[in-house]
């Protein structure tokens, strides 16, 4: 995907939100763009491009970003929210999508936000594996993010397989009546292991091979004036990412938050979540990036 | 990490485009055009399942869209008001009628669009009661796939529940269970107006309609041509467990009993599991296809 594609976009301005198809055909993005309330038309906010995780953290946090845009933009940030390649209702199927496609998306999206909200600055927001690769793309645009919003960035690859392969049994076994630990070997003895799965989303040997690698090192080539990383509630040693950037010379400011989430949890129909108290945080975090 | 992309070409059965609808322009829907559809297919309908958005959980609204293009269908999935990416209505309608009103929309936006004068809708729990609640008021509304619909629990439900738990936990804990429960409810009594089932795990929020109504109003959907398709999943342990259960829950209305209704042990309530979802996305494709070859030429 080129830069170029990411301007393939209404010329002007929406003045609500707006869900559009962003990319190369066959291969294109969902996005919402949601531009900053008209009282702020004169002094807009810098611009936010939230980079949402993988799977079912996606599902579970639809309702937290689509909640966290607007209330960016009830304070005056242009939002950009939007679903990678082979993810959500973007282009593509599971086994399409990879890491390096997604990075490429991060960029692509950067660009069309910087488009639509007339600002060459922004303030990207990642949660979980948006996080890891929000970092990587930053190495990747003319133009990097002003501040960089980390928050419980994945940075050991094989235990976020791990967490992703056991959330998937813990969800089964929690949902079907049926003791899934028991079904699970009948169903691969009657009809074969079946394709590699976290959650019902199925993983590519590319992927799995790209998430397997992840380490701290994936955000040795961080680009952002301001960094801040916000780490689950009661993880009171130094974060692994924090320690890598300050050893690496960058500015990491951390933030523990005030509510501690299973991103992955798989609790029936309703199991979106906003927890306000994050929200409030995250908000907060906004309001500190320098110009 | 590899940085590098590449991008494989891909080919998609459809051409999907997404864009705002309804009078207020506050709807978002996502319009999948097979590239094999038939002249004066019907068009079928995909939304949310409770608050998650219209991808489906775990995605199988758009599994579905592009597996019913390979069968030559178009298909419009898109979001209730307030969910995924639409915004309130600023109608003030209560939530259900507000559910109603907006598929009606779906179905005008994607007639105005395509032509499309017929409708086929599949419901996830939530969305199948909408569903049904829809095909009430609107013709067009041809044929009803609904995954976990109303359940009706039958004096067996209960005996296969109390099976399942004895194999599963023991019959000297599944006792133990029931009588601290019994105790927990003597000396903690329900608030005023508390159904008696009250401290059973809770069926869910839903609007179960009473069943004769529900039978009577099935029964009209069938006189009127509607095709039903029923298909129940293996989480509800406490009100659909065993495949017979429609029919035997139903045996005062024989008319019902030509309502397929499939009861799927291994597939969850949320559709997380990849075999599972292949499982019912072939049913429901199947199902379809009976139903589109059946229809009386135009």
């Amino acid at each position: 995907m080129t830069p170029q594609h990411a301007t393939n976009l209404h010329a002007s301005i929406p003045e609500r939100p707006t869900t559009f198809r962003f990319g190369p055909a066959g291969q294109q993005c969902c996005g919402t763009f949601r531009p900053a309330g008209s009282q702020h038309a004169a002094a807009p906010k810098p611009p936010v491009l939230l980079c949402q995780p993988y799977g079912q953290e996606a599902i579970r946090t639809q309702r937290l970003f689509r909640a966290l845009g607007d209330r960016l933009g009830a304070k005056g940030h242009p939002v950009l929210r939007f679903d990678y390649f082979g993810t959500g209702d973007a282009d593509g199927d599971d086994t399409d999508g990879c890491m390096a496609t997604w990075v490429d998306n991060i960029v692509m999206a950067h660009e069309a936000l910087q488009t639509w909200s007339g600002q060459s600055t922004a303030i990207w927001v990642g949660l979980r594996l948006g996080a890891t690769l929000a970092a990587t793309a930053s190495a990747r645009t003319a133009k990097p993010p002003a501040k960089l919003v980390l928050w419980d960035p994945v940075h050991d690859g094989p235990s976020y397989l791990q967490e992703l392969f056991d959330s998937s049994d813990r969800n089964m076994n929690d949902s079907l009546a049926q003791n899934w630990h028991r079904v699970k070997p009948v169903l691969a003895r009657a009809e074969g292991p079946g394709p590699v799965q976290a959650s019902g989303f199925e993983l590519s040997e590319a992927l799995v091979s790209e998430l397997g690698a992840i380490d701290v090192q994936a955000f040795s080539g961080v680009q952002a004036r301001q960094i801040t990383l916000l780490k689950p509630a009661a993880h009171e040693a130094a974060h692994p990412v924090t320690t890598a950037l300050l050893r690496n010379g960058f500015l990491c400011k951390e933030v523990a938050t005030t509510e501690r989430i299973d991103w992955a949890s798989d609790e029936a129909m309703g199991t979106a979540i906003v927890p306000t108290g994050l929200m409030t945080q995250l908000l907060a975090e906004m309001d500190s990036v320098r110009a | 990490m590899n940085t590098r992309s590449t991008h494989p070409a891909l080919s998609s059965p459809c051409a999907e485009h997404t864009s705002s609808f309804g009078q207020e322009g506050n709807l978002v829907g996502t319009l999948s055009r097979s590239h094999a559809r038939g002249a004066n297919a019907p068009c079928v309908l995909l939304f949310n399942a409770g608050v998650i958005g219209r991808a489906g959980p775990h995605r199988m609204n758009v599994r579905l869209a592009r597996a019913l293009a390979e069968d030559g269908l178009d298909s419009f999935r898109f979001d209730l008001a307030g969910l995924g990416d639409s915004t309130r209505s600023g109608s003030g309608l209560p939530y259900e009628q507000q559910a109603v009103h907006d598929l009606r929309e779906a179905m005008d936006h994607v007639q105005a669009q395509t032509g499309a004068s017929e409708f086929i809708l599949i419901g996830f729990c939530s969305g199948a009661d909408h569903g049904y609640s829809a095909a009430l008021q609107d013709q067009r509304l041809t044929a009803l796939v609904m995954f976990d619909p109303f359940p009706y629990p039958t004096f067996l439900t209960h005996l296969v529940r109390i099976a399942v738990r004895i194999q599963q936990d023991g019959p000297w804990n599944v006792v133990q269970g029931w009588v601290q429960r019994r105790l927990a409810r003597r000396h903690t009594p329900p608030p005023a107006g508390t159904p008696s089932g009250a401290s059973k795990p809770p069926v869910s929020s839903r609007m179960t309609p009473p069943q004769d109504e529900y039978a009577r109003a099935l029964q009209g959907l069938q006189s009127r041509g509607v095709g039903i398709y029923m298909i129940y999943s293996g989480s509800g342990l406490y009100w659909y467990n065993h495949s017979l259960q429609f029919r035997l829950g139903f045996w005062r209305w024989p008319s019902l009993w030509r309502i397929q209704c499939d009861y799927l042990p291994t597939v969850d309530h949320v559709v997380g599991e990849r075999r599972g979802q292949e499982l019912l996305i072939r049913r429901m494709r199947l199902w379809i296809a009976n139903h589109v070859a059946r229809r009386p030429p135009a």
